[in-house]
């Protein structure tokens, strides 16, 4: 059932287009903002000291992939940290 | 204010040395006494509890005598308890043969400076926070004073830091919310895990601020050094809104002590006890005598206690 053409169905399809590009550029964006929070998190595996280093080990499980990614994505093939070994 | 018998929790501090572990056993001898259930607790890595009892304490529940029971926290212990637990929580998450490489990892991380004392204070906060509903007051014979200061003021360190950690993950989730995901909120298991941690951390705080449930006690010595440490330390725990008001003054000589030399050693210790009184205007003094043998068994701690017992309903 083919849909009719409409006004509406133009203005979403024009929206799409138009937003698709900065979809990504906001997922980039918010990527980054992640990344910090690892370095927040993690901070005392490069020598910053972080005094609640000991509480973060709990979030280890569920930090694990998300720090696998990003190692990767900046072009390292194995984890750069000794503290963190994903692959 | 209210005075030591109505708190709930009872710190027990002081310099190395000045009696602390023989002074909190008494004091929660004289609450059993009283018919209080009491839980004494040590965080002195040099756990003294077990000798003065000649009781095998460990880091459980042990009976002491009747309505008094104590636990000595392993820090080593504590810390293997938790980090099991985040291994624990691997499961699933990691590639199977990768599970032994992490477990390494976590398990040298866990080895870092610091570890021991947050399992410490870990352990600290589960006793206030799970034990008060099966007592009626807590006593902690803590470690030396600096430690002691580091271990209150921990709980507002580590908030800060779990805070700062939260609030960016809350940015992060609602900007997810918001741009990418059309509203609708993000799971996050790293949100909800900081986030109990906070709880924790929180309802500790309040309750060790809260000067009707929570009680400092500092123990000294008539002599120059303690004097100084403990006026430093109840300045330090101010600046962190932590009011000590009891001073328990271990070793007085008494009066019948009798000899040329004692008599100049008590002229002496007549000018620090002077200027204890001079110094500690806000705090309650409670005078120990200085007996003839070491407070060694059970009657001897029960002597102490009355002489603490008077003390500490005075007014």
């Amino acid at each position: 059932m083919e849909k009719k053409f409409s006004l509406k169905r133009l203005f979403e399809f024009y929206d799409e287009v138009l937003s698709l590009p900065h979809k990504q550029e906001i997922a980039r964006e918010l990527r980054d903002e992640d990344d910090l929070f690892l370095l927040l998190v993690y901070s005392d595996m490069l020598g910053i000291p972080n005094p609640a280093f000991y509480y973060t080990l709990e979030l280890y499980p569920h930090i694990i992939e998300k720090f696998h990614d990003w190692h990767l994505r900046m072009g390292m093939e194995k984890s750069p940290l000794d503290g963190i070994r994903c692959c | 204010m209210k005075g030591l018998h109505e708190n709930k929790v009872i710190f027990v501090g002081g310099k190395g040395g000045v009696g602390k572990s023989t002074s909190s056993a008494s004091l929660a001898v004289a609450l059993a006494k009283e018919g209080h259930r009491i839980l004494v607790v040590s965080t002195d890595p040099a756990h003294n509890l077990g000798d003065i009892f000649h009781e095998k304490v460990n880091h459980e529940k042990t009976a002491l005598m009747e309505n008094l029971w104590g636990i000595e926290i392993d820090p080593v212990h504590e810390s293997k308890r938790y980090i099991s637990g985040v291994k624990d929580n691997l499961e699933g998450l990691v590639k199977s043969k990768m599970v032994e490489e992490v477990h390494r990892q976590i398990d040298m991380a866990s080895a870092s400076p610091g570890a021991d004392e947050a399992a410490l204070f870990d352990r600290l906060i589960s006793i206030i926070l799970e034990e008060s509903e099966h007592f009626d007051k807590i006593v902690f014979d803590t470690a030396p004073t600096g430690h002691t200061i580091r271990l209150l003021t921990l709980p507002e360190l580590m908030s800060v830091w779990i805070d700062g950690m939260l609030e960016r993950r809350k940015k992060i989730n609602d900007n997810y919310t918001q741009l990418l995901n059309d509203g609708d909120p993000v799971d996050d298991p790293i949100y909800d895990v900081l986030q109990r941690r906070k709880e924790k951390f929180a309802a500790v705080r309040e309750i060790i601020l809260d000067p009707d449930q929570t009680g400092f006690v500092f123990v000294l010595i008539p002599e120059r050094l303690p004097i100084l440490e403990t006026e430093q330390a109840i300045r330090k725990l101010k600046q962190h809104d932590l009011i000590v008001k009891t001073l328990i003054i271990n070793k007085v000589l008494p009066d019948y002590a009798d000899g040329e030399f004692l008599a100049k050693r008590r002229k002496q210790e007549e000018t620090y006890l002077e200027e204890i009184r001079e110094k500690f205007k806000e705090q309650q003094l409670i005078q120990i005598p200085l007996f003839e043998e070491d407070v060694s068994d059970m009657n001897k701690l029960k002597t102490f206690s009355n002489n603490l017992s008077d003390g500490v309903k005075a007014p």
